[in-house]
């Protein structure tokens, strides 16, 4: 019995490292926790098994699980220009496709995309609102506004290179740099 | 987990009490049966997890918390130091099993405001 | 080149500790933990060793071990993304 547990031990842990998925690897953390309390418990040592059970199984598995879930959400607010709005063709084909394209770097990166089409000014949007990407259109090019310290940055940037069906140029603002000229 | 799951919050709802039980039976009972006030403490944070997941509602003033675990940690402070730094031990020896549960609910007490601070500061506060 | 040097010299690590463990003779006698057995119930009353150690015997490691989680808590607190605003409520 001993001997099965250990072995379940590690193939639990190469399990752990080896998959490919964030919430896959907590779970077998916490089975793992589970697995090696029992062999405390086999060694005699109730006291730990019990605190390891407590901890490792349950709460520090339940403390991962609400973070991936806090970090899933992906807030993209679509800011409109004032002449669009009256523009009878809301959604242009180009919109629809740059949509479109965010939505599946969200998906490739088991991110829930929530897309907000928003008049309000930058200013507004950037004090008021908790964000992750701002897009805004110009004449020739579209402007990606990101925090800096957004860790999915580049992620995206590799993204938008390799994807075909995404062929306007783009620049990406980072947001701590330019804080003087958009407060003006 | 932001949606309202029946299963779980019925599942969640029924078992509560005797966790909140098992708790305080390991806490009270940690000088006879295995278990203490680490973890006791901890199964007793777990209660305010498992009221999270059935409905995440911030009622809980954290400032307060905070402040009942620097309490509990200034007399698990003076009472060790109290007791046994000083030598009362030897001569009061009868008081020696009161100290004992004594200190595991402090500790108790201590751990759960402490888990609880930890996963409800990072459930609610943290974000992006 | 670099990954396989790191692999051979985690083996080698390995094979070393294993050797090393099976030539260590295990201990004939234990005294301190004779001495616990022996006087934790008479001492304390109470007939969890363990309890009576890390509370009786051993209560600085608990008093450190308090602080340690204290200092934790601290830390998330004020190391955490909004910095301990909107926290009285």
């Amino acid at each position: 019995m001993l001997e099965l547990t250990l072995l379940l031990l590690i193939v639990l842990s190469i399990a752990a490292l080896q998959t490919r998925s964030l919430r896959n690897a907590v779970i077998y953390l916490g089975v793992f926790s589970l697995a090696i309390s029992f062999v405390y418990l086999l060694y005699h040592a109730p006291d730990v098994a019990i605190a390891e059970a407590v901890i490792g199984s349950t709460i520090a598995t339940i403390l991962y699980l609400v973070a991936l879930q806090k970090y899933k959400i992906f807030t993209i607010y679509y800011r409109l220009q004032d002449s669009e709005v009256e523009d009878t063709h809301y959604f242009s084909r180009y919109k629809l496709q740059l949509v479109k394209s965010l939505e599946k770097f969200c998906t490739k990166q088991e991110l829930e995309a929530q897309i907000i089409y928003s008049l309000e000014e930058l200013d507004d949007i950037l004090t008021k609102h908790q964000y992750a990407l701002i897009i805004e259109e110009h004449e020739a090019f579209i402007s990606i506004y990101a925090h800096h310290e957004n860790y999915m940055l580049d992620k995206l940037e590799f993204f938008l290179d390799n994807e075909p069906a995404f062929i306007r140029p783009y620049r990406i603002v980072k947001m701590e740099e330019i804080e003087g000229e958009v407060m003006e | 987990m932001t949606e309202h799951s029946t299963l779980l919050s019925k599942t969640l709802g029924s078992v509560f009490p005797f966790i909140l039980i098992f708790g305080i039976y390991m806490i009270t009972n940690g000088h006879v049966t295995p278990g203490g006030g680490f973890q006791g403490g901890a199964v007793l944070a777990a209660v305010f997890i498992c009221k999270y997941l059935v409905i995440p509602l911030k009622d809980i003033s954290l400032y307060k918390v905070q402040w009942v675990e620097k309490l509990a940690l200034i007399f698990i402070i003076l009472l060790a130091i109290g007791f046994i730094a000083t030598g009362l031990n030897v001569r009061f020896d009868f008081f020696t099993p009161y100290y004992m549960i004594l200190m595991n609910i402090l500790i108790g007490l201590k751990v759960a405001c402490g888990m609880t601070i930890i996963f409800y500061r990072f459930a609610y506060y943290e974000s992006r | 080149m670099r990954r396989k040097l790191i692999t051979v010299l985690l083996i080698a690590a390995g094979t070393l500790t294993l050797y090393h463990s099976l030539q260590i003779q295990p201990l004939q006698t234990l005294p301190l933990a004779e001495y616990y057995i022996d006087n934790s119930y008479i001492l304390t009353g109470a007939s969890n060793v363990v309890t009576s150690v890390y509370l009786y015997f051993r209560y600085y490691d608990t008093l450190f071990e308090a602080l340690m989680l204290l200092f934790s808590i601290i830390g998330v607190i004020y190391m955490s993304i909004h910095e301990g605003e909107d926290y009285n409520d």
